[in-house]
């Protein structure tokens, strides 16, 4: 997958479409449990190597380094199995693909720049993904299928069956990202199938400090800025998916919302064209679905089990630790700390914007963060020292 | 065809079709947005969703194609709970103020709204921060933009011309264009295709209309055409560089296609939409490099010419108007005298409109064609009494025009060198002496004023004013007859009453007050505010008469009057009070344009073939009649096109004699203007969008929860 297969574009080239179908077949497209059969049922007047719509990382643009050839050997194949007179390789950028456009010069390849891939535009063509790409050039040349995955920034293939535990940590792991879904740890004692990687191959670990809804919030935003606009259901869905999160971090959000969540998702997980619908209502289904809990915390309890939201978190002045230095108070960039040399310092939360700075500050450690009730605290400036419950 | 069932329907469609047009075009309605019958689908709307037996899922019907057999359920709780949604998804981003929108009652999105009895209620809704756009005929007010994309490929796919596109700032979606150009810069073509398909009050006319004023209101310049001449068709076919196509186009509508070509008021031009872009397309000066262009055989080969119907008409009046009735009412068979007291045809074109605009020799061209297509014209024939001629004929037209020239009763209205514009136009037509002096002061500011104006310049006249009641800006006269005056040395004097002409026995000259405002009561007469002190004189010995015309009747003939001038029984019809009398053109209505007296012609004759037992149909197919083309294309610089001048002898050549001051366009000049015709004709071959309401038997859905 990984390494340069410049022997497979020897055969994708020399070998009859019969015989590469003998080959490449029963190979697996990449996030799907489909095979390279189950598509070979039509007619394509293209074959399209491109990424998804929905990748918002860029890691698999490694693969264009790493096995250029390897990729224009599997279009090639595909072009000739499927018995399409064009092939395309689309990048999503001008600049940086010297390696694979080299590559798609020398095969003869046409290379077309696009952010976005319509695929409205393409009905009658065969888009595959690079990886699905790579792993027919690993076919042709007799080796096992593998899938892809991107952890950390780099690129790494995965046996079919293995478990994602053997190469990842265990501990302080809250949650999984995988593509734009969520998952529970659980996850990681589960052998990789191929549709493991249906939302997208980057797998990133959400430790215990972070809240799921702001994670699932920056997973909509960057979908949102890959929408095309012209599908109602993803662009008002996404919309609406942002919103919601939006409310529920802010702590104005009703359970009915999540409902409507989930409606919406279910709508757009079966109508979107393109991956980024897709993948959108995928990472709210999963999320809804497996952080039941800490969404309706939000919700119910109005609280953030991971301390994230601030809506839900205040600050207040330990009156008992407060030596009346003054230091909260110079930090306050708000100057919502009122104070004295000497006195207990007081926050005003309505003015108080929650960036922690004064606690920050504080030797004493006296500024306290919550998302509990606040303690009885002085109503007015009290002296330190002269504070009584 | 293809055999299809829906909703227990068996319905029987075009092999190829969409379930969801196979519906509609048999009164099965699926609601639908983005969806329209003259686009490619888009399918991103996602209401037209059906059930089709032996697919998983519910379908988008705009996607599947009606093939043998299928069977299709256009309702289900999912798909109603589907639509439902789509629906509040895109009302949540649209202004929920449908009271204050222009495009309320007549919004496709409005009758959803109703049809699905939904709003966005559950949803996070937000209006967008898109400003409103003002530009030449069309306003966009993308607020209430639901993205549709009708627009988009209207602009793209049917027109080709590519300026609408999505746009995207901040996460928030709009049609726009590239960089967000104004619609001339970004290379607009204005053909309102964008607006005639946006189901919301996005995209927008300026000019508001109601559904039966749509097609004046779009196509001005047909509709303000007396004759209603088919303008788009005749400017295509000068862009294609099928002229003879074109000349017969006008062939069908007007006989005299060269002199209209020069001397018509041309309404259309006026009312031209590309005037609000930059100036109006030269209609006129097209007309004229056609008819010049003409081959004559196209047109000839297919004009009607009928059987003898053994009837026979007398017209008396070889005017516009006469001639044109005399020679559709000899086409429809009958045998038409056509009676002129004057020694040739043409009335005003021969003996008022001066040679310099219209060259005679055009004039006798095109009236000649009259006698060719049957008439029998008798020239030099008094008018008789139109009941003595009903005793030789079976129907008599009167046309005899507006040929007497007024003169206001003023003092000394009756001196030597006083006259009457119309006389002096004839006597100088005519070569004979027209009586004028050295200093010529004539009175009106309508283009007769100015003809005896600048024909004085050419009869060597020292000095020639014109003086008008109007101001400088409102005066009737053509802007260019003006413009053509004064660069040809005569003086214009506006906003002046004319109080007396001055002299003992002959004109000295004329007396005048300065008008501040004035208006015409309801009687014609005019209401004047002076300014005290402003008398003056302005020296003259010749003063012309040029402040309107009467008609040309004799009043023994019998015929009931209205205001002086003939009556006719019906508005409509052209029967005077006299059985077999007919009469038509300014001898029923006083002074119009050459143009209204063709289009009175021909209502005559087919009234008058109505009369004598025909069906009245005169009109003819002469020109090809294709479907134009609705993709235009881009055109670099569209926009910016100026309208092409004609050209023109320099005001010392004009005034040396009666030599045609204009000779028209050039051939590239004229296909120029030709191509900056917006083509707004084709925006009314887009078919209208399809409502629940317009099907019979619909009902709103239920409330379905």
């Amino acid at each position: 997958m990984l390494s340069d297969n410049k022997t497979a574009l020897g055969y994708a080239l020399s070998l009859t479409a019969d015989e590469l179908r003998n080959k490449v077949s029963a190979a697996y497209l990449y996030g799907s449990a489909d095979t390279l059969t189950s598509v070979l049922n039509r007619r394509y007047d293209t074959v399209i190597g491109a990424l998804f719509n929905a990748d918002t990382d860029g890691v698999f643009e490694q693969l264009t380094k790493r096995n250029p050839h390897g990729l224009i050997a599997g279009l090639i194949a595909a072009k000739k199995v499927c018995g399409a007179s064009e092939a395309l390789l689309v990048l999503p950028r001008e600049e940086g693909f010297a390696a694979l456009r080299d590559a798609a010069a020398k095969a003869d390849i046409a290379v077309a720049v696009r952010d976005f891939l319509d695929v409205r535009a393409h009905k009658n063509d065969l888009l595959l993904h690079w990886a699905t790409l790579a792993a027919l050039s690993d076919l042709i040349v007799g080796k096992p299928q593998k899938t892809l995955a991107a952890i950390g920034g780099e690129l790494r293939d995965i046996a079919f069956g293995e478990t994602l535990d053997s190469f990842l940590p265990t501990e302080n792991v809250k949650a999984l990202r995988i593509g734009a879904e969520f998952f529970t740890p659980e996850v990681l004692r589960e052998p990789v199938r191929p549709d493991f990687f249906r939302a997208g191959g980057a797998i990133a670990i959400i430790g215990g400090d972070a809240c799921i809804v702001q994670t699932a919030s920056e997973q909509i935003s960057a979908l949102r800025r890959k929408c095309c606009g012209k599908c109602t259901l993803c662009r008002e869905g996404l919309f609406q998916f942002a919103e919601i999160m939006c409310a529920i971090s802010a702590g104005k959000s009703a359970p009915s919302e999540l409902a409507l969540a989930d409606e919406i998702g279910g709508a757009l997980k079966d109508a979107a064209l393109c991956s980024v619908g897709k993948q959108a209502a995928l990472s709210v289904l999963t999320a809804l679905t497996n952080f039941k809990d800490e969404l309706e915390t939000h919700i119910r309890g109005k609280r953030c089990p991971a301390g994230r939201c601030m809506a839900f978190t205040t600050f207040y002045v330990n009156p008992v630790k407060c030596t009346g230095c003054g230091g909260c108070i110079d930090a306050c960039p708000e100057d919502c700390i009122e104070g004295r040399p000497g006195y207990i310092s007081m926050i005003d939360d309505l003015s108080c914007t929650k960036c922690g700075k004064c606690a920050e500050v504080c030797p004493e450690g006296a500024v306290v963060r919550t998302q509990n009730r606040k303690p009885k605290l002085p109503e007015r400036l009290t002296k330190v020292g002269r504070f009584r419950r | 065809m293809v055999s299809i069932t829906i909703d227990g329907k068996q319905i029987s469609v075009a092999k190829g079709m969409s379930v969801l047009e196979a519906a509609l075009q048999n009164g099965i309605y699926i609601p639908h947005l983005c969806h329209h019958p003259d686009l490619p689908e888009l399918g991103s709307c996602r209401l037209c969703l059906v059930e089709c037996e032996g697919l998983d899922g519910p379908q988008l019907s705009c996607q599947l194609e009606a093939v043998e057999g299928i069977v299709i359920r256009t309702r289900s709780e999912q798909i109603d709970n589907l639509r439902r949604l789509s629906m509040e998804l895109t009302l949540a981003a649209h202004p929920k103020d449908c009271s204050t929108c222009l495009k309320y009652g007549l919004c496709e999105l409005q009758t959803l709204i109703q049809y699905m009895n939904v709003s966005a209620m559950r949803m996070h809704s937000r209006v967008k921060s898109i400003s409103k756009r003002e530009y030449p005929l069309f306003r966009h007010e993308m607020v209430r933009c639901v993205l549709c994309g009708r627009c988009v490929r209207a602009c793209n796919d049917l027109r080709g011309v590519g300026v609408l596109q999505y746009n995207k700032v901040d996460l928030e979606f709009y049609v726009g264009t590239v960089h967000d150009k104004l619609l001339k810069d970004a290379g607009c073509r204005f053909c309102g295709a964008c607006a005639e398909v946006c189901p919301t009050g996005a995209i927008l006319d300026t000019i508001s209309f109601t559904a039966a004023e749509k097609g004046d209101t779009l196509l001005p310049c047909v509709a303000n055409c007396p004759v209603h001449l088919d303008i788009p068709r005749y400017l295509r076919y000068v862009r294609e560089g099928r002229l003879d196509d074109a000349a017969s186009v006008l062939r069908e509508k007007i006989p005299f296609p060269a002199t209209l070509g020069r001397i018509c008021n041309h309404k259309c031009e006026s009312s031209c939409r590309r005037g609000e872009l930059n100036e109006a397309v030269s209609i006129r000066a097209v007309k004229r490099y056609i008819a010049q262009s003409d081959g004559r055989a196209l047109w000839r080969a297919k004009t009607r010419q009928q059987p003898p119907t053994g009837k026979s008409v007398c017209v008396v009046g070889g005017g516009p108007a006469g001639m044109t009735a005399a020679l559709y009412l000899a086409k429809k068979g009958h045998s038409v005298t056509l009676k002129e007291a004057m020694p040739k045809l043409g009335g005003q074109l021969q003996y008022g409109i001066p040679p310099y605009r219209l060259p005679r020799s055009i004039v006798d061209m095109e009236t000649a064609y009259i006698a060719e297509a049957g008439v029998t014209v008798e020239c030099d024939q008094p008018a008789e009494h139109p009941e003595r001629l009903l005793l030789e004929f079976d129907a008599v037209l009167i046309a005899t025009g507006a040929g007497h020239g007024v003169r206001l009763p003023i003092p000394g209205s009756g001196l030597k060198g006083a006259l009457t514009g119309l006389d002096f136009l004839k006597n100088a037509a005519m070569g004979m002496e027209a009586g004028m002096g050295e200093k010529i002061v004539v009175l009106g500011g309508g283009n007769v004023a100015f003809d005896c104006a600048r024909t004085a310049v050419r009869l060597g006249a020292a000095e020639v004013s014109v003086a008008c009641l109007e101001g400088r800006e409102m005066m009737p006269a053509d802007v260019e007859e003006i413009q053509q005056a004064i660069e040809e040395g005569v003086t214009i004097y506006p906003s002046r009453s004319f109080e007396a002409i001055c002299g003992e026995t002959c004109v000295t000259g004329v007396r005048f007050m300065r008008v501040s405002a004035f208006q015409f009561d309801e009687n014609g007469q005019a209401i004047l505010e002076k300014e005290c002190g402003s008398e003056h004189i302005v020296e003259a010995d010749t003063v012309i008469f040029a402040v309107g015309q009467r008609p040309s009747f004799q009043p023994e003939w019998g015929l009931e009057l209205n205001n002086g001038y003939i009556a006719l029984m019906e508005p409509e019809s052209k029967r005077t009070s006299v059985r077999g009398v007919f009469a038509c053109g300014d001898v029923v209505y006083g002074t119009r344009s050459v143009i209204e007296a063709i289009a009175a012609g021909r209502e005559a004759a087919s009234e008058i073939d109505r009369f004598l037992g025909g069906d009245g149909d005169i009109s003819e197919k002469l020109a090809p009649e294709e479907r134009d083309n609705p993709h235009i294309g881009v055109i670099d610089g569209f926009c910016d096109m100026k309208r092409a001048p004609e050209q023109l002898l320099s005001a010392q050549e004009r005034r040396r004699g009666f030599d045609e001051c204009s000779s028209g366009l050039s051939e590239e000049d004229a296909r120029r203007e030709a191509v900056r015709c917006l083509a707004c004709h084709l925006r009314l071959q887009i078919r209208p969008p399809r409502l629940w309401t317009d099907f019979a038997g619909k009902e709103a859905h239920p409330d379905a929860k």
